[in-house]
């Protein structure tokens, strides 16, 4: 019984590495811009501040840098927005998810001497304007159709050069609203090689009446919807894997059909490689 | 049982570590699909980047939009 579960786990961390799995792990993670690499900062505090609790955790997280470690900082919170506040490089602050916190509550953890240094917010919620003011705001739409449709290409690993993969990526892209998201989840599923560029529409078509006759759907958004299929193709493909003739496939499959099962119970950033390595094989 | 086995493992590799130190925020890995955008990155480089402004103080900027619409 044991070695069941262990059998099983170690084929999903084979096929986590190798495969499927490891393909939307990846691709569930924040996508930073490299452009944004080449600004020049001496530091960059990138904080998730989803919730107080994950904006502690990043805090104490500084305290342990060797450069504030050397200032001979206490671990508070306090003590680590002091220490940021009063660097003298430039740095910046970035405050990422900050969805739920009000702003005055969020305000609460800029760094302390308040004269200098940079403060990036990303957030659902327009109010944090206040805190940055309204010019130093932008709203973050769906993409240009030529945008969405290369990263679609990206995604799918499509040569992009080619005229009807293009064709069928902007059917594709129209329907999922340029939702950047989603492109890149109906991507992951092309590029899993269960469907093909050109029948990708009708599959979801196919999956969207279904869905959308789950009581559960009743007042979500359309946006909301593209992103909920895109993900549910892909599952059920791995779920189809799981009856295949092939055991080896098939287990693997299984082992990462529980896989998803287990994270989502996980915070979303700390689904990490080291989690996999401390199983015991 | 499986939820049992995980957390045993990983309790015992690493106990509260990750509770008591904190995590060291690190800049997610940039993606390499990363995509267009190019209006908002200019907006960025030159809310940051502006070296016009003569006395140095602090620039705050929000990118707000629903979820998946491509902020972080």
């Amino acid at each position: 019984m044991e070695w069941g579960v262990l059998e099983r786990l170690r084929f999903a961390w084979s096929l986590l590495r190798t495969c499927l799995i490891g393909e939307c792990l990846q691709r569930g993670r924040p996508t930073a811009n490299p452009q944004f690499q080449n600004f020049s900062f001496s530091f960059v505090f990138w904080i998730d501040a989803s919730s107080i609790g994950t904006i502690t955790q990043g805090l104490k997280g500084i305290c342990n840098l060797p450069a504030a470690q050397s200032s001979g900082l206490d671990g508070s919170r306090e003590s680590a927005l002091y220490w940021i506040g009063s660097l003298k490089e430039n740095y910046i602050m970035v405050l990422d998810n900050a969805d739920i916190l009000s702003p005055a509550e969020l305000e609460d953890y800029f760094p302390t001497p308040g004269k200098w240094g940079n403060i990036l917010i990303t957030s659902h919620n327009s109010a944090m304007q206040c805190l940055t003011l309204p010019e130093n705001s932008l709203e973050v739409t769906e993409m240009k159709e030529n945008d969405a449709i290369e990263l679609l290409l990206k995604s799918s690993c499509l040569d992009q050069s080619r005229i009807d993969f293009q064709v069928d990526a902007l059917e594709i892209v129209k329907e999922l609203f340029c939702l950047p998201l989603a492109i890149d989840q109906a991507g992951a599923y092309i590029a899993s090689g269960a469907t093909t560029i050109g029948e990708y529409l009708a599959k979801y078509f196919e999956h969207k009446k279904t869905l959308l006759s789950h009581s559960e759907f009743t007042g979500a958004s359309k946006y909301k919807r593209t992103v909920y299929e895109t993900w549910e193709l892909s599952y059920n493909e791995i779920k189809k894997r799981t009856e295949s003739d092939d055991s080896h496939k098939a287990n693997a499959a299984k082992g990462a059909m529980l896989l998803l099962e287990l994270f989502p119970f996980f915070h979303h950033q700390e689904i990490a490689e080291k989690s996999f390595l401390m199983l015991p094989f | 049982m499986v939820l049992d086995l995980l957390q045993i493992n990983i309790h015992n590799n690493d106990g509260n570590k990750m509770m008591s130190d904190g995590v060291i925020p690190l800049m997610p890995n940039p993606s390499c699909r990363f995509t267009g955008r190019a209006e908002v990155i200019a907006k960025l480089k030159k809310h940051f980047f502006n070296t016009n402004d003569s006395a140095q103080k602090r620039k705050c900027f929000l990118l707000y939009g629903m979820g998946g619409i491509g902020k972080t």
